[in-house]
C-alpha cells in the first residue's frame, strides 16, 4: 500500500489552475475541463495582461496593466501601449503600473519625436533595462531616417522670451521648463531640417523684435514648403540685420517663403544682401529694406525669387547696389495672382540700377504701384550679358530712377 | 500671363478707362470684354504714366496696340519693302535702311569716280550693272518713295489725332495706296 497523499497535494495545484482560469476572465466550472487551455489562449493571443491605454500626457505615458509579481520590470518585458496622443518633440517617457519613467526610443535609441507615433496606433514596447524600445507601431520611420510629418508643423521664435536650448519651439509663449519659443531665427530654421515634410509644410513664426542676420535657409527635406513668417502687417516690426560681410538671409537650396521682415545688411563687406538665393526657390512678400552693401534682394545660379504680393518698402537711405538683382540664370518673377506695391519712404540711391540683371538672368517684374519714384537716384535698370528685364507692359519708365537705363552685351529691356 | 497683344492699361492715373492693345482704343472699365478679361486669374491691369509711355511700350512689343505705333510700323515696313524701277530691272531694289545708306554711299562714290561701275545685287538674287547715272535714278527714286511713306505716316498721325482715322484698316489702306513701282 502506498502513502496517503495529503489533501494539499491535490488541492493546491487545483487552486493554481482555477486562479489562472479566473485571471483570464473565465468562470471556472467543473463542466468544462478545457478551461486552462482556453485561459492560455486568451492570455497569449488576446494580450490580456500586456496591453494598456496611456492615461498620462503626450510626453509622459502612463499605462496600467495587471499587477506584476516582480517590480521593477525585468528587461525583456513587452507591452502594447495605445498612446492616445501623437508623438512630440523633446522626448517621451513611459511608466508602467506607476513605476519609474523610462525614455521611449527607437531601435537606434533615438527618442521618438514628431511624426513617429500616431495617437490611435498601438505600439509594442520592449523594456531593455533603461529604455522602452518601440518594436512595432512606429508609423514609418526607419531608425536613422528623418521622422515624417503627418500634419503641418509650427515653430515659434521670440528673441525676448525664447531659448534655443531649453525650449522646444512648439509654443509662442513659455508654457513650462521645456515648452516655449526658440530665441533665434536660425534655431527655428534648423528645426525644420530635422523632418521629412512628407507633403506637409512647416511654419517658423518670428515674433516682433530685432534679430541677428546671417540666417542660412537650409535644404528642405521631402515634399513640402517651409515658411519663415514675421509680421506681414508691419514688416518693419521684425528686423533682421546682418553686420560685417554677411547677408541678412541666405538661401542655398530648398523651397521657402520669406514674409513680413525688415532686412538690412549695411556691411562693411561686399556680401551685404538683404535676401539672396544661390539655389532653390523663395516666395517673398511684405518685405522692407534698410541699407545693404550689396543688393536688397535677388538671386544667382538658376535660383528663383517670386514676388508674391503684399507691400514692399524701401526706407529712406536704404542705399544699395540695386533693389533687384539676378545673375547667372536666376529669375525674379512676379505673381500674377497678387501684384506687390512699393513704397519709397525717402531719398535712396542705387549705385548700379534699380533693377539689374547679368549673365542670362531674367527679371520679369512689375509693381502695381510705386510711390515717390522721384526719391530714387540712379539708373532705372541695367540689363547685361544676354539677360532680360521684362516689365510686363510697364513702359520705358516702369522702374524709378533719375538716370536712363542701359542695355549692354545683348541685355534687353522690354517696356 | 502677360501678352502684349491682348492686355489693358490705366493711363496717367485714369482708372475709369483702360487702353486695350487688342482693339487699339480706350474703353470704359465697364466694357464687358475688359471685365471678363480682368476676372481671369493671372490677368492684371498694368499702369503707365502717359500715352507716350504706352506708345513706347507698344512700339516694341505690339505695334498694332495703338494707331500711332501701327502707323509708324506700317511706314517702316512699307519704306523697307523694296522699290521697283522698271527701266533698270524687273526685280526690286532692297530699300531697308542699310540698303538705302549703301545706295547713297555708292552714288557719292560714283560722283567722285565717274567712270566707276557697280554690280548691284537685286532682291531676286540677280545682279545689274549700275553707273553714276543709274545710281542717281535709284537714289532719287528711293528717296522720293521713302518720303511718301513718311508723308503718309504724318497724315495718319494727324488723322488719328483729329479722330478721322480710327481703325487699323484705314491705316492699311493709306499705305497700300503707295506704289513702289516706278518707271
Amino acid at each position: 500500500m502506498g502513502s496517503i497523499p495529503p489533501a494539499a497535494s491535490i488541492e493546491f495545484p487545483q487552486r493554481e489552475i482555477v486562479a489562472a482560469i479566473a485571471a483570464a476572465g473565465l468562470i471556472p466550472t467543473n463542466t468544462d475541463l478545457a478551461q486552462l487551455l482556453k485561459a492560455l489562449k486568451l492570455i497569449d493571443i488576446c494580450n490580456k495582461f500586456k496591453a494598456g491605454v496611456n492615461q498620462g500626457t503626450a510626453t509622459q505615458w502612463s499605462v496600467a496593466i495587471t499587477p506584476l509579481p516582480v517590480t521593477p520590470l525585468l528587461a525583456g518585458s513587452a507591452i502594447w501601449v495605445k498612446p492616445v496622443y501623437p508623438s512630440q518633440t523633446g522626448g517621451t517617457v513611459l511608466s508602467v503600473n506607476g513605476g519609474l519613467f523610462y525614455p521611449v526610443v527607437l531601435a537606434d535609441l533615438s527618442p521618438i519625436t514628431l511624426g513617429d507615433i500616431l495617437p490611435n496606433g498601438w505600439v509594442l514596447c520592449l523594456f531593455d533595462g533603461a529604455h522602452w524600445q518601440v518594436i512595432a507601431g512606429c508609423v514609418g520611420r526607419v531608425p536613422g531616417q528623418l521622422p515624417a510629418l503627418h500634419a503641418n508643423a509650427n515653430w515659434y521664435v521670440n528673441g525676448a522670451t525664447g531659448n534655443d536650448t531649453t525650449y522646444d519651439g512648439t509654443s509662442p509663449n513659455v508654457m513650462s521648463a521645456t515648452i516655449g519659443p526658440f530665441k533665434t531665427v536660425q534655431r527655428g530654421v534648423d528645426e525644420t531640417a530635422k523632418y521629412n515634410m512628407n507633403g506637409y509644410d512647416q511654419n517658423v513664426f518670428v515674433a516682433d523684435g530685432s534679430y541677428v542676420g546671417g540666417i542660412f535657409l537650409r535644404q528642405t527635406n521631402g515634399a513640402g514648403r517651409c515658411h519663415l513668417i514675421g509680421n506681414q502687417g508691419s514688416s518693419q516690426s521684425v528686423n533682421i540685420s546682418a553686420t560685417g560681410n554677411l547677408m541678412a538671409i541666405f538661401q542655398a537650396a530648398g523651397s521657402w517663403d520669406v514674409r513680413g521682415f525688415r532686412l538690412s545688411a549695411p556691411g562693411p563687406g561686399a556680401l551685404g544682401w538683404g535676401l539672396v538665393l544661390n539655389g532653390g526657390d523663395c516666395q517673398v512678400a511684405n518685405l522692407a529694406f534698410g541699407p545693404c552693401s550689396a543688393y536688397h534682394f535677388g538671386g544667382t545660379y538658376n535660383s528663383q525669387v517670386s514676388v508674391a504680393g503684399g507691400k514692399f518698402i524701401i526706407e529712406a537711405g536704404a542705399n544699395a547696389l540695386s533693389h533687384m538683382f539676378a545673375a547667372n540664370g536666376a529669375t525674379i518673377i512676379y505673381s500674377s495672382a497678387a501684384l506687390a506695391t512699393l513704397e519709397i519712404h525717402g531719398n535712396v540711391s542705387f549705385v548700379n540700377a534699380f533693377a539689374e540683371t547679368r549673365l542670362g538672368a531674367i527679371i520679369q517684374m512689375t509693381y502695381s504701384s510705386i510711390s515717390a519714384k522721384s526719391a530714387v537716384h540712379g539708373k532705372m535698370y541695367s540689363s547685361n550679358e544676354n539677360s532680360v528685364i521684362a516689365t510686363l507692359g510697364g513702359g520705358p519708365n516702369a522702374y524709378p530712377g533719375d538716370l536712363p537705363g542701359e542695355q549692354t552685351f545683348g541685355g534687353q529691356y522690354i517696356p | 500671363m502677360y501678352v502684349a497683344s491682348d492686355w489693358y492699361w490705366f493711363i496717367g492715373g485714369d482708372t475709369g478707362n483702360v487702353w486695350s492693345s487688342a482693339r487699339a482704343m480706350l474703353l470704359p472699365v465697364s466694357d464687358s470684354t475688359y471685365t471678363a478679361w480682368a476676372a481671369v486669374d493671372g490677368n492684371f491691369t498694368q499702369t503707365v504714366a502717359s500715352m507716350d509711355e504706352l506708345k513706347a511700350t507698344m512700339a516694341i512689343s505690339f505695334p498694332a496696340g495703338t494707331l500711332w505705333t501701327y502707323a509708324a510700323d506700317r511706314r517702316f515696313r512699307k519704306a523697307s519693302g523694296g522699290v521697283i524701277i522698271t527701266s533698270l530691272s524687273p526685280a526690286a531694289f532692297y530699300s531697308d535702311p542699310v540698303s538705302r545708306n549703301t545706295v547713297n554711299s555708292a552714288y557719292n562714290y560714283a560722283v567722285d569716280n565717274p567712270a566707276a561701275v557697280t554690280q548691284w545685287k537685286m532682291s531676286d538674287g540677280t545682279f545689274i550693272t549700275v553707273d553714276k547715272t543709274k545710281l542717281g535714278i535709284v537714289v532719287n527714286t528711293m528717296a522720293g518713295f521713302v518720303q511718301s511713306c513718311f508723308t503718309c505716316e504724318s497724315n495718319m498721325v494727324a488723322g488719328i489725332d483729329n479722330g478721322s482715322i480710327t481703325t487699323l484698316a484705314q491705316i492699311d489702306a493709306a499705305f497700300n495706296a503707295i506704289s513702289n513701282v516706278f518707271p
